[in-house]
């Protein structure tokens, strides 16, 4: 049974392919599509929903401001038979929100998988990630809610430095998805970009493949005092604080699974032959 | 060559007696003065720990002078847990005969520094003493080339979960070091964990008849069974003794140089040593060198050398 997703992406980012992935993968179904941010002008939103529409997407979307993304998350995940997943590609804002105004759709949800968070630095300040550091509070609340978490953080980029370069990979992952997909935007390239994609990509993907991550369940706080650890996350790896584990951290990935798994997706053109 | 003339900071605490041991035995080193700050015990016992150990291992000439029994700000912690209710796991050493020194330590280590051409500060305890010097005696930069601390951790920590007891114990007093412009060099628990005495070699110490042997093998039961869970096996840490043996084999240790400061205000992270090893956010200055290696076993075949000659 497919698993429902919906998807929070955040626009700073390159945010076709965590949206090509889930849309392709033939586990999950995409049910809505929100962001993190407004747009910061009419322009803006209609290059959102002009790449959606790229992408041969047709599910509800928050492009602008004229439905709000609790809203949509809210009426998705009500309307929906089966629990949802939520996997979100920026700050934790919109989820902490649903969270708060309607606690009763805990019990709804299937997970919360992030892309976010770091235990040893960070890439928004020295201590803490940008995802997180964004809204802290809201990654607060979200990692108290009691619902299972996936937490995809600065570290899991190590899992693939070893072997070959972050850039390189992440190349293949993107050229993967895209195959014979000329009308898709290229990727946003960075070593920052690099990094934030491979994360997001790695969130949606341990909803319904666990068995491409090693995983293990620990204690995990948002400091939200702080000069210079505000918006970090803090792990008790060691037990010390006795309290029951609340997130399910991404430690290591299967590089080579993963990028058999993109490999075998069809791609938007491959889908509309099919359809048609 | 001349050798190095540093000043010890302990808050003796059995690891300290044996970084003051390394420390009247080393060959690059030489011991100018000690002082003594509250810690892992109460002040008003690692002042007398720190005579005492001087006096067992031979030396009561040199001075311990007293330093501050409260942290700057925070209330005071202890690790008796670790260290046994008296600061030596219960041993009890024959009472120093030396004459109690008065002067506080801040003033002892400032006109250290102004006798000392390039006086190097070892601390190896909480960094009260450090920071008191400090603000008393801005110019303290001017004479002092390094300070050596054992504290911190780059990553995780065992005190709390980002923390290690020293810095937690007084992570203002390390943030005003951290910012004093004097390179830093900090052995943190990334490489004092990794220094540990295995069951083998607790069972060679165990078996030398010199005092300092014996006293290993007596003081360092409690800590042996805290370090034996952080470790994972049956070990106890020298965290210590690093920072001064780092004077006679440097060549035991890599690092890094960093931006290193200590968080002040986080509820969950005050006491943790922010380093920007690991980020692309990098603090203006790198002022510190973080040891993050250590060859475990040659560390562990000198150090029982040292035990072994007195």
């Amino acid at each position: 049974m497919k698993i429902p997703v919906i998807i929070d992406l955040d626009p700073r980012e390159d945010v076709s392919f965590p949206l090509l992935f889930l849309s392709a993968d033939p586990a999950y179904e995409l049910k809505a599509v929100t962001f993190s941010l407004p747009p910061a002008n009419a322009a803006e939103e209609e290059e959102r929903r002009a790449l959606l529409s790229s992408l041969g997407l047709q599910v509800p979307a928050v492009c602008g401001n004229d439905l709000s993304a609790v809203r949509l998350m809210s009426e998705t995940i009500r309307d929906s038979g089966t629990p949802v997943a939520l996997v979100l590609c920026g700050s934790l804002h919109n989820a902490s929100a649903l969270l708060l105004t309607q606690p009763e759709l805990r019990e709804k949800l299937l997970c919360i998988a992030f892309a976010g968070g770091g235990f040893r630095g960070g890439d928004a300040t020295t201590a803490a990630e940008r995802n997180v550091y964004d809204d802290p509070e809201a990654a607060d609340v979200v990692l108290r809610s009691g619902v299972k978490i996936l937490m995809a953080p600065l570290e899991l980029n190590a899992a693939v430095e070893g072997k070959e370069s972050l850039a390189s990979y992440v190349g293949n992952l993107c050229h993967a998805l895209r195959q014979e997909s000329p009308e898709l935007p290229e990727e946003k390239s960075s070593p920052l970009s690099h990094g934030r994609l491979l994360r997001n990509i790695c969130a949606a993907s341990a909803v319904a493949h666990p068995e491409l991550f090693r995983t293990r369940d620990l204690y995990v706080e948002i400091e939200l005092s702080g000069t210079l650890s505000r918006g970090s996350t803090v792990a008790d790896f060691k037990g010390q604080l006795e309290k029951k584990a609340n997130v399910s951290v991404l430690e290591g990935l299967d590089p080579e699974g993963l990028l058999s798994l993109l490999s075998s997706l069809p791609t938007p053109a491959k889908r509309r032959e099919n359809d048609e | 060559m001349n050798k190095t003339p540093i000043w010890l900071d302990t808050d003796t605490g059995v690891d300290d007696a044996f970084a003051i041991l390394a420390a009247l035995w080393s060959e690059n080193a030489q011991l100018v003065g000690s002082s003594s700050v509250v810690g892992n015990v109460a002040h008003s016992k690692t002042f007398v720990n720190a005579r005492n150990v001087l006096s067992y291992f031979g030396h009561p000439e040199i001075k311990v002078y007293p330093g501050a029994e409260a942290p700057l700000v925070i209330p005071v912690q202890d690790a008796a847990f670790i260290h046994g209710n008296n600061g030596l796991g219960g041993v009890v050493l024959p009472e120093s005969t030396a004459d109690k020194e008065t002067v506080k330590a801040w003033d002892a280590i400032y006109q250290a520094a102004r006798t000392h051409k390039d006086l190097e500060i070892v601390a190896v305890g909480p960094l009260t003493n450090i920071a008191l010097t400090l603000m008393k005696y801005p110019d303290l930069d001017r004479y002092v080339r390094r300070i050596v601390i054992m504290g911190g951790s780059a990553e995780g920590g065992a005190w709390t979960p980002c923390g290690e007891f020293n810095i937690c114990v007084d992570p203002h007093a390390a943030e005003v070091v951290m910012n004093c412009g004097i390179p830093i060099v900090m052995f943190g628990l990334d490489v004092t964990l990794k220094a540990y005495m295995d069951e083998t070699d607790m069972r060679d110490i165990a078996a030398m008849e010199t005092a300092a042997g014996k006293l290993f093998t007596d003081c360092m039961g409690l800590a042996t069974i805290v370090n034996s869970k952080r470790i994972g096996k049956k070990a106890v840490a020298v965290h210590d003794v690093l920072p001064v043996l780092s004077y006679d084999h440097p060549e035991l240790f890599t690092g890094v140089m960093c931006g290193l400061h200590v968080e002040t205000r986080g509820s969950i992270t005050l006491g943790r040593t922010v380093t920007d090893i690991w980020s692309e956010c990098k603090f203006p200055r790198q002022n510190a060198q973080v040891i993050l290696q250590v060859d475990r076993e040659r560390f562990a075949r000198i150090f029982k050398d040292i035990l072994l000659r007195v």
